[in-house]
């Protein structure tokens, strides 16, 4: 067996935690928002008009329902370009990631974070290096391409990923494993098979040290992946395999191990192999087996209709419903067996269907749908500070990429996400966007500021220009309507606008123009009451 | 009065800093007449029982375990002699003297009957407290809040800490989730609260679960910032772990002292799938769990004859260790239970051995139903009389001589 400890991660002090000081240090270092919001401009005004004609309105209420829920937030261009192309040519690009143009995207990452285009090696000559932080790069890279790829349902598709075959970032070695296992195991594959995902996971040095993989030998079998694998990879818990199948699992993956001296870090170990006979899910698999005792497991489960069921209501709970109809996850799981478990087939089923048709503001947001949502619509102007807040909040809220610290990954449905301290924290967040104060529990701590820099308020976050947002609505209603268009993108309950109208107009009548100071005011206030309105807070 | 109509009502009136006096009475004096408070500490990822509480005369163990093995009371870093048979680890010394007060009991060779090793199926499954996946969907702790206290469940009779509620307090009777009571405050700028407020009211008016919630976070809101809980002083000269499992004990700690009528509490602790390298990471762990309970009952101080506390966690770990000097998902561990209601200074067990034959698939057996142990602190020492739907479909016994009834 591998003496991981003796190998290049010697001197790697386990599991440093994560510091958001230190994604402070990337994020600045960088100016990573300032480049973002100033590429998000540049395109703005390339792209389409401003505001989508009038005549729209109404008539689009499906493709504002597919942008919800194929993107981390609606953006104006994106929401006027799936106009014009409709729901169906929406789809289609979005399925079609490889043909989005987002190379200045790629291009300032790639110069910005370094670190995201180094090889194993690479990475692990500079472990002893200080300031070297590939795990910091990589949180403000995910979070950068969440809030501004235009390949919004390809970024939606690897969060997906990167959480079904979740890998906690802070698990030990996994902070120098992670960088490349995103980029090679993940990525690639979001929107491609099923299979090459699978296949690819399990050769990961990433998921090998976090579910204990690399050291299930025959003399001491470790048994973490071979149950994570069928219960939360492939079958689900309720797949039909015994713990007896758990068992012979881990026999067969026993030598699947890290081997920090080549390149692709995965190695087989056949020494730790154990060759005798197993039976798995009732196939026998034969004595003097060798690394193909794995692969035929994978082959295996990925033949199993229990699979293809899991994966299709995983995927239409994660787009559908927490409570998908039946109907649905059954015609899913049919598309995912029949295309082999191709992946735009798969979600071409899902959007296509009369249930996600039907299923409008039933999903509630998660913290960086939430985040992303107001960063996306809202479209800040200034981006000096904006990370510095950003990940502050989606720390605070829950939702740090490639932090959820269980193998289950972070969890999809209302009631995980829903209680009244995260509700309370979530209006908060749309106070300070709407008023210009960010809380104080997110507050950059002074200490993490470098000397003579402020410390950024949520004017460095958003700059909101309520100019922009309010245009020429000067009465109360206008004011409403205009606020309502730019952050839901969809009209609401009649009752609803009026109590929002009543709002802005205060003492004075719905109809009656305000001074452009009481304008702004009341607009600020009606936006702070969208953004905690439940059509703000579902999608 | 509804919930609901309290909260319209504040709104239509304009009384957005409608104390808690004005609607429910005084706050209940000291804690219900007949019924502790309840507090369910949940160790979550499979805590090791058997190094938790070690069998030390059992050859077996220290067979199974050369590596991650506690030692014999005496030895360097050994077990803390509970009884003779079982030891403490040595890093949860601070609940000694506890047990030897009497204030502490053990149960070992508990969990759940359920076969499931995975984390989430047996969380879920001792979390809604029934086995029947298609049919329970509530939490067994919000059965029970729904049946003692019903529409006269005050805001903060139950409080669930953490980012997520955890899945026992789920269901009809709503309760309040903290994470830092420093910021469960509503932040707007004062000009614009009432009527933004106002707003939310009238825009979370559909009854769903999310109305729902968004009324209890107005109620708790203007409760808290009436009562300040954060003001309470730290009583005794508790020490809290300077972490988040010592932070939420001490919040939780002021809740109670303020008044606020609190009668269930979960806690979460996580940390506990030692797949790996147990001897560096299990005691650092133990340490915290057990000096979190040690520093709660000292600041409660006599107010824990009115409280009870008991710990839980999804299964145990193999007896055998694996190669990686840790140990894979197991099944029978340990179950904790603090307070003046507890028959302490006992390890409760119908010991099941360690011999290969007594084993569960090289497991710990389970001898003690979680729920006899739930059932059994709910009846004596919680008002309850209804087992039946808190947890359905149990028939096992509703004791094991743990508590004493009120």
């Amino acid at each position: 067996m591998m003496n991981f400890n003796a190998g290049p991660f010697a001197s790697v002090q386990r599991s440093r935690k994560l510091d958001l000081a230190r994604i402070d240090a990337v994020s600045r270092r960088t100016n990573i928002g300032h480049h973002l919001v100033q590429w998000q401009k540049n395109r703005a005004a390339v792209v389409t008009p401003k505001k989508a004609s009038a005549a729209f309105k109404g008539m689009d209420r499906s493709v504002v329902h597919l942008l919800n829920r194929t993107s981390f937030g609606i953006s104006g261009p994106d929401l006027n370009f799936a106009r014009e192309v409709g729901f169906e040519g929406y789809l289609e690009y979005q399925l079609n990631a490889q043909q989005i143009e987002e190379q200045f995207l790629e291009d300032l990452l790639a110069d910005l974070f370094p670190a995201l285009s180094l090889s194993y090696q690479e990475i692990f000559a500079r472990l002893g290096d200080e300031d070297f932080d590939p795990a910091s790069e990589l949180i403000v890279a995910t979070i950068a391409r969440q809030l501004f790829s235009p390949r919004q349902l390809f970024e939606v598709m690897t969060e997906f990923w990167t959480n079904h075959f979740n890998v906690f970032l802070f698990d030990g070695a996994v902070e120098y494993l992670k960088l490349v296992d995103d980029r090679l195991n993940i990525r690639p594959f979001a929107l491609s098979r099923f299979s090459d995902l699978l296949f690819a996971n399990a050769r990961s040095p990433a998921m090998l040290f976090y579910l204990d993989n690399f050291t299930n030998t025959q003399f001491g079998p470790n048994e973490n992946y071979a149950r994570e694998l069928m219960e939360l990879h492939t079958l689900g818990v309720d797949g039909g395999y015994t713990e007896n199948d758990v068992i012979e699992v881990a026999r067969c993956f026993t030598g699947w191990t890290i081997d920090p001296r080549t390149e692709e870090v995965f190695a087989f170990s056949e020494e730790d192999h154990d060759v005798g006979a197993k039976t798995v899910l009732g196939v026998e698999i034969p004595a003097g087996g060798g690394i193909e005792d794995g692969e035929q497991v994978l082959d295996l489960l990925l033949a199993e209709s229990a699979t293809a069921r899991f994966l299709a209501s995983k995927l239409c709970r994660r787009f559908i419903s927490d409570q998908p109809p039946e109907s649905v996850v059954n015609s899913v799981a049919q598309a995912f067996e029949s295309s082999d478990g191709d992946i735009p087939t798969v979600l071409r089923a899902v959007f296509l269907s009369d249930e996600f048709m039907a299923s409008e503001n039933q999903k509630f947001r998660r913290p960086a749908e939430l985040v992303g949502s107001m960063v996306r619509s809202l479209q800040p102007t200034d981006g000096s500070n904006f990370f510095s807040v950003i990940f502050r909040q989606l720390d605070s809220l829950g939702q740090i990429p490639f932090f959820a610290a269980d193998p289950t990954g972070y969890p999809d449905q209302q009631g995980d996400w829903l209680n009244t301290n995260a509700l309370l924290s979530r209006w908060n967040l749309g106070f300070s966007v709407a008023f210009g104060e960010v809380p104080a529990s997110t507050r950059v701590n002074a200490d993490d500021i470098p000397e003579g820099e402020r410390v950024p308020v949520m004017a460095d976050f958003f700059a909101l220009n309520m100019l922009d947002l309010i245009g020429p609505a000067r009465t109360p209603a206008q004011i409403v309507d205009q606020v309502l268009d730019g952050v839901l993108h969809r009209q609401i309950g009649v009752a609803d606008r009026n109590s929002l109208i009543a709002l802005a107009a205060g003492n004075s009548a719905a109809s009656a123009p305000l001074s452009l100071s009481a304008a702004v005011a009341a607009a600020r206030a009606v936006l702070a009451s969208a953004l905690a309105s439940r059509y703000f807070q579902n999608r | 009065m509804h919930r609901r109509q309290f909260i319209q009502l504040g709104a239509a009136a304009g009384t957005i800093a409608l104390g808690p006096q004005l609607v429910f009475g005084s706050p209940q004096k000291g804690l219900g007449q007949n019924r502790d408070v309840l507090i369910v500490v949940f160790q979550r990822g499979a805590a090791d029982g058997l190094n938790m509480v070690v069998p030390y005369t059992e050859g077996a163990y220290y067979d199974a375990r050369p590596t991650v093995a506690i030692g014999e009371p005496g030895s360097a870093g050994g077990a803390l002699d509970l009884d003779g048979f079982f030891g403490l680890h040595p890093d949860m010394a601070s609940l000694l003297p506890l047990y030897q007060s009497g204030e502490l009991g053990i149960v070992h060779a508990a969990g759940s009957p359920g076969d499931s090793r995975s984390h989430f199926d047996a969380q879920d499954f001792m979390e809604k407290g029934s086995l029947d996946k298609g049919l329970v969907f509530d939490g067994w702790l919000n059965r029970h809040l729904t049946a003692v206290s019903g529409q006269m469940a005050q805001t903060f009779s139950s409080v669930g800490f953490g980012n997520s509620l955890p899945l026992s307090l789920r269901g009809t009777t709503p309760s309040v989730g903290v994470k830092e009571l420093g910021d469960y405050a509503l932040a707007a700028p004062e000009e614009w609260l009432p009527a933004v407020r106002q707003n939310i009211v009238s825009l979370f008016d559909q009854q769903q679960s999310l109305d729902v919630v968004a009324g209890s976070v107005l109620e708790s809101v203007d409760l808290l910032a009436a009562a300040d809980p954060l003001s309470i002083p730290v009583d005794n000269g508790a020490q809290y772990p300077d972490n988040t499992f010592g932070a939420q004990l001490s919040q939780l700690a002021q809740l109670i002292k303020a008044d606020l009528g609190l009668e269930l509490a979960a806690v979460d602790i996580a940390g506990w799938d030692h797949h790996d390298r147990q001897t560096d990471d299990f005691g650092p762990l133990a340490n915290t769990f057990a000096q979190g309970l040690a520093a709660f009952h000292a600041d409660m101080g006599d107010a824990m004859a009115g409280i009870t506390v008991v710990t839980m966690t999804e299964f145990g770990r193999r007896l055998g260790e694996n190669a990686s000097e840790g140990t894979d998902h197991g099944h029978g561990s340990v179950m904790f239970a603090l307070g003046g209601g507890v028959n302490g200074g006992q390890v409760i067990a119908d010991w099941p051995g360690l011999a290969p034959e007594n084993l569960n698939r090289g497991d710990l057996e389970v001898t003690t139903d979680f729920r006899t142990v739930l059932a059994e602190a709910l009846v004596k020492r919680a008002g309850s009389n209804s087992i039946d739907s808190v947890f359905p479909g149990f028939n096992g016994p509703q004791s094991s001589g743990l508590f004493q009834a009120i």
